[in-house]
């Protein structure tokens, strides 16, 4: 048996490999994926009113793909996700529309936030917690992407890399 | 210098200081100069300081609130009293990291003093070499995949707070240490045990190794037992034990670790069953690794989700480095270290072996149960778990097992079996079945009465060891028995201390018998006012109130219990039960209320409250018997652990550890 | 070694091997969704399983007085009704959330023994539910 000792290890390390690769932490809330997203309308921050009027929100009849951020002030890694999706906010404006949700948060705060990293993507404030309902999140930061017919492509939970929005953006865009 | 710059070069430093240390170990090893062991004996020193320094650091961040350390921007507060600030270095994962890198290099300092003593030049490279390689694993983890001084550019104004598990209960600041300390410790008899494979001297690494595991054993006993306390008076579901694949984590490196004390009596005495321990040795220090990475990979589906990340894999590559090493070097050397004599099975090493060998099989089986959830999704796409059933189903049968083999063993003499150990033995198997009738005649289940018998068993067996070798003593001698058997009991630290420590094993077996078997659980909305008889108590509901407190805010329902019978005894008084709000956890966290007493467990749970009115609480009552005494057990079995380590012990132990094969 | 131990050692072995794969076989409890339970609902009729899915919209009833709670879980497809009495639902559990009920199926009915909310600890949990200024509100106002 001992001497056999490459074959038990090779067989746990693959046994374990396999196992690490599969894990899937949001395998059920993948529920949403495939359905039309759920529309809905918020007041928007006070520094996008003029551009964009008073609420805003996800309607079926938008034709333009959104990708639905939902973050907070307090949240570590909304600090370094900010930077990216503005970055590609300001690439693909025309074509993607990026629209944050601000959740179990303060006003004050997030326009802080807003101004640290002069977000030019509009945000809506969600004070009531209306998203979480909708679309049944559970953490700060996550992302929906939604097509242009308004089907809700993919979830993502937790901080985007920057590989992971240009893989969604070329997703929602083919 | 701020702390968060500090602890970062700090911590580079003690990764630097570790590759020098193996470097410089290396060259002793092959160039067969002894200065080079000298050398590293200081550099173990300068990578105990950096990592002091760095873990230090990260102490200073978290107290003054710096909030530009990542670390402790993800897991602190302002708001946290100073006992959860000093213990908030370990509520994460790259905090917990870091303490244990800290462990390690502590261990490998002290493994570095006893170069020149009992570890000889030959023997010292390979030990020290061994530590410092693990060593370099953490900091390297630490440094490169999760450095807890990570800089935040932005700081926030507060922090996100600390996992609010681990602030509900004093328990949980300790749990962790004591788990490192023994999962940490398992590396020095590693270390050993490679040492003593690469030089090829078999015999003499026992000793001391034995020594170092009764360490690691010892906080890991703690640390299991802080666990499953904690988690009776947190989690509120009224268990200590739920086979989760975290707890199982904690258990196994346990099983090898006990399945290798006591087949290392046996090469210590004769020089037998040394591939037993090299093999025990190097799986209950994989053990510990694969611990650490069931809980940070996200392999095994847990409700102790831990976070998890790029970490794991790298705990795999460390597991299989691990294992390929140990068993590698075992089935190398195995041609030599053969057993020359046969065991005899009805003698004390046979005993022990049997013992060993349950350990070990237990210890399969917990492995194989945690893993085959994986397994069985590997081969048929299921998704399944495997349910505390089969782990009660097979524990049963191989604690019976253990229980009747921990009394045998130590009234058996080595070698062979003479007539005074059958009379022994008729003794106890006589203690065994009036245990087991009484259980019966009181109407308990045969399992528990069983246990019972078990009890008086092993208890019996104690006894006769005792008071037999208390009247040689005290008749050879001519001194009163008080007398002989103070003598007795400090001359003789390890016999005596095996035995408090399997007393103590032997009460905690017939609790978790009892409390497994005779919990019952009620639950019931009371209006305020209302009264509610159940269990021999009689429990009024007195208001439904909120407070705000530090670092949480509270919902209270406090209650009035009145025992009416036998069955609540010892229940009275007045309770607090409530649920405690974190900010940075949706989910209220329910801190129940525990009343001890000699017989049954009060436990009392605020399940939910009317929010609207306040007129209403739902209370969860859980009535078991006999926990008290398992915690009672628990401070019994480190009693004898500490009992058999304590300094004058070792002294008169190592006389013994001169080869002394036929001894 | 004398046969009659290795005799004895082989029955203790055969013991225990039976009683390990016996017991993994029969406590496998099987992680599924509403849909794979209708594909082959005969197989988990009467024996311990995890259902997943989400908790329907509308679907949920609980009354804190019988502590008995009905709710619908869904994974988009099907959907199957769960029933679960004698304990209270914990507070991160709500419709549109994921959930993990363990027990068994009953008919068509899903009896749960124990309930879980799945949710992940790799990220921040969002402050949901009450707030704890509310809930102080709330009940400073019953007072």
């Amino acid at each position: 048996m001992l001497r056999f000792w490459p074959i038990w290890v090779l067989l746990a390390g693959g046994l374990f490999l396999w196992g690490m690769q599969r894990s899937d932490p949001d395998r059920l809330q993948s529920v949403l994926v495939g359905r039309p997203a759920p529309t809905f309308s918020l007041p928007l921050l006070e520094p996008y009113r003029a551009q964009y009027g008073s609420e805003m929100g996800f309607s079926s009849d938008l034709g333009k793909p959104v990708l639905l951020n939902i973050w907070a002030s307090w949240c570590i890694p909304c600090h370094t996700e900010a930077p990216l999706l503005e970055r590609y906010h300001q690439k693909y404006k025309d074509r993607v529309l990026f629209l944050g949700v601000v959740v179990q948060d303060t006003e004050a705060n997030a326009l802080k936030f807003i101004q640290q990293y002069r977000l030019t993507f509009p945000s809506v404030f969600d004070k009531r917690g209306r998203i979480g309902i909708e679309y049944g999140y559970y953490g700060v930061p996550e992302t929906y992407v939604i097509d242009r017919d308004g089907t809700i492509l993919a979830r993502h939970a937790g901080e985007l890399s920057e590989a992971q929005l240009q893989g969604y953006l070329r997703k929602v865009l083919e | 210098m701020t702390p968060g710059l500090l602890g970062g070069i700090a911590l580079v430093a003690a990764l630097i200081f570790s590759v020098i240390g193996l470097v410089v170990i290396l060259l002793a090893h092959f160039l067969k100069d002894r200065r080079y062991v000298d050398s590293a004996k200081r550099i173990s020193t300068l990578a105990l300081l950096a990592g002091l320094v760095s873990y230090g650091s990260l102490t200073w961040a978290i107290l003054i609130n710096d909030f530009s350390v990542s670390y402790v921007a993800q897991s602190s507060s302002i708001e946290n009293p100073l006992w959860v600030k000093l213990v908030t270095p370990w509520a994460a994962l790259e905090g917990s990291i870091l303490l244990w890198a800290l462990i390690q290099t502590a261990y490998t300092w002290l493994v570095s003093l006893r170069v020149g003593k009992s570890l000889d030049t030959w023997r010292a490279p390979v030990a020290l070499g061994t530590l410092f390689a693990i060593q370099v694993f953490f900091f390297a983890l630490i440094v490169f995949v999760a450095n807890p001084f990570g800089v935040v550019p932005n700081p926030p104004p507060d922090g996100q707070g600390t996992n609010p598990l681990l602030q509900n209960h004093w328990m949980m600041a300790v749990h962790p240490v004591f788990m490192y300390l023994g999962f940490v410790g398992l590396s020095v008899p590693f270390a050993y045990a490679m040492a003593a494979m690469v030089s090829k001297q078999y015999q003499g690494w026992i000793f001391e190794t034995r020594w170092w595991t009764l360490v690691a054993w010892g906080f890991l006993t703690a640390g299991i037992y802080t666990g499953k306390w904690w988690s009776y008076e947190i989690l509120g579901w009224g268990g200590y034990w739920a086979w989760d694949p975290v707890e199982n984590a904690s258990l196994i490196p346990w099983l090898f670790a006990t399945a290798f004390l006591h087949t290392g009596q046996v090469q210590e005495r004769n020089g037998l069953f040394k591939s037993w321990n090299f093999g025990f040795i190097t799986l209950a220090f994989a053990a510990t690794v694969f611990g650490t990475f069931l809980t940070r990979s996200g392999v095994i589906m847990s409700v102790h989700a831990f976070a998890s990340g790029p970490v794991g894999a790298w705990f795999l590559v460390f597991l299989l480095s691990v294992l390929a090493l140990g068993l590698g070097m075992l089935s190398r050397v195995s041609s030599e270290i053969k057993d020359a004599g046969e065991v005899k099975w009805k003698s004390r090493e046979g005993a022990l072996l049997g013992g060993a060998l349950l350990f070990g099989t237990f210890a399969f089986v917990v492995v194989l149960g945690t893993i085959w959830p994986l397994v069985v999704e590997a081969f048929s796409g299921a998704e399944v778990s495997i349910g505390a059933p089969f782990f009660n189903q097979v524990s049963i049968p191989l604690g019976i097992l253990m229980l009747l083999l921990m009394g045998i063993g130590p009234i058996l003499p080595w070698r062979n079996t003479g007539a005074q150990v059958k009379r022994n033995i008729t003794i106890m198997l006589v203690a065994l079945g009036i245990g087991t009738l009484f259980g019966q005649v009181l109407g308990l289940t045969i399992g528990v009465s069983l246990t019972m018998g078990l009890f008086a068993y092993n208890l019996a067996a104690i006894w006769l060891m005792v008071s037999q070798g208390v009247r040689e003593r005290s008749s050879s001698l001519g001194i009163p028995a008080g007398q002989a058997l103070w003598e007795l009991a400090s001359s003789h630290r390890r016999r005596f201390g095996s035995h408090i420590v399997h007393f103590g094993i032997a009460l905690a077996a017939l609790t978790i018998a009892f409390s497994q078997t005779y919990r019952v659980t009620e639950q019931r909305t009371l209006n305020i006012g209302e009264t509610w008889q159940t269990q021999g108590m009689e429990i009024r509901l007195l208001s439904v109130t909120a407070r705000e407190e530090a670092n949480r805010f509270a919902a209270l329902a406090p209650i009035e219990v009145r025992s009416i019978s036998r069955e609540g005894w010892g229940s009275d008084g007045v309770y607090q039960t409530r649920l405690n709000f974190y900010p940075q956890m949706d989910a209220p966290l329910a801190t129940p209320v525990v009343k001890y007493s000699l017989y049954n467990d009060f436990y009392f749970v605020l399940m939910q409250f009317d929010q609207e009115r306040g007129q209403w609480a739902t209370l969860k009552i859980i009535v078991t018997p006999l926990v008290l005494w398992l915690w009672v057990a628990g401070f019994i079995i480190a009693f004898g652990t500490i009992y058999i380590l304590w300094p004058g012990a070792a002294r008169v132990s190592r006389h013994q550890m001169t080869p002394t094969v036929g001894d | 070694m004398k046969p009659k131990y290795v005799i004895a050692l082989a029955l203790v072995a055969g013991a225990l091997l039976y009683l390990v794969l016996g017991g993994l076989g029969q406590n496998l409890v099987y992680f599924i969704t509403p849909s794979e339970y209708f594909q082959q609902a005969d197989r988990y009729q009467n024996r311990q399983v995890r259902l997943g899915g989400l908790v329907k919209e509308g679907s949920l009833d609980f009354s804190p007085k019988t502590l008995e709670l009905r709710f619908v879980v869904s994974d988009g497809v099907k959907h199957v009704p769960v029933k679960s009495s004698g304990s209270t639902p914990p507070a991160m559990f709500g419709e549109n959330r994921g959930v993990v009920v363990e027990g068994r199926f009953q008919g068509d009915t899903f009896v749960s023994q124990n309930l879980l909310v799945k949710h992940s600890e790799t990220y921040t949990a969002p402050k949901d539910g009450w707030t704890p200024e509310q809930v102080r509100k709330l009940i400073e106002e019953a007072n």
